[in-house]
């Protein structure tokens, strides 16, 4: 895949098996606990603020030494992901100005039940966790 | 009526998401990932300043203690 002035998109640096397996290691256990903590309670807020905090600082800093050097074209077709990309931003906007009331839910208030159960509030952690190590990892 | 309209909306941009990223994991097309998109908004600087960095790990953390925390 290239971007539109020819240059290379900067693909997933690969990663090796001892890393996937200590970053496995790191985030199931995250996850277990994460999982176990209700909305609203402190240690959901500390948690979230320090492990993200930790990987924010980790992933801004990561490689950003020799990280090949920007472009200024999108890479040609990323204009295709406008559409889903605007009706789900867009739905939210309306949503969240209109209140996110039951009637006009925003993505959250649908998701807030789901994430109440243990196992998918664990899966949902470590998707989060997961989307860290993809974007860490270019 | 709204309530499922809206849902419906979410449902459709999800399966749109979903279609694209398939799509663009198929040999031969040139349409770009998702994974592609992050790349390329990650890679910005301004001057030795990763902004691109910067804005999507920091909406990255915005989401997590959106969803997990608030």
């Amino acid at each position: 895949m290239e971007a539109g002035d020819g240059s290379p998109v900067a693909a997933a640096a690969p990663a090796d098996s001892r890393t996937r397996l200590l970053v496995a290691g790191a985030f199931v256990p995250i996850a277990v606990v994460a999982g176990g903590l209700p909305s609203f309670s402190l240690g959901a807020n500390l948690l979230v603020l320090v492990v993200g905090g930790a990987l924010f600082w980790v992933g801004v800093t990561y490689r950003s030494e020799r990280a090949r050097p920007p472009t200024r074209r999108w890479p040609p077709g990323a204009r295709r992901w406008l559409l889903p990309v605007g009706v789900l931003t867009g739905m939210e906007a309306v949503s969240y100005v209109l209140g996110s009331t039951p009637e006009h839910p925003t993505f959250s208030l649908l998701a807030d039940p789901w994430l109440e159960r243990y196992p998918v509030r664990v899966a949902a952690f470590l998707g989060w966790l997961a989307a860290f190590w993809g974007m860490a990892r270019r | 009526m709204t309530r499922m309209l809206t849902i419906a909306a979410f449902l459709c941009a999800l399966v749109g998401l979903g279609v694209l990223e398939w799509r663009a994991r198929r040999p031969d097309t040139d349409l770009p990932t998702f994974g592609d998109l992050c790349g390329h908004v990650l890679s910005y600087r301004v001057g030795r300043l990763p902004v691109g960095r910067i804005a999507l790990l920091g909406f990255w953390w915005w989401v997590g203690w959106h969803f997990f925390a608030r």
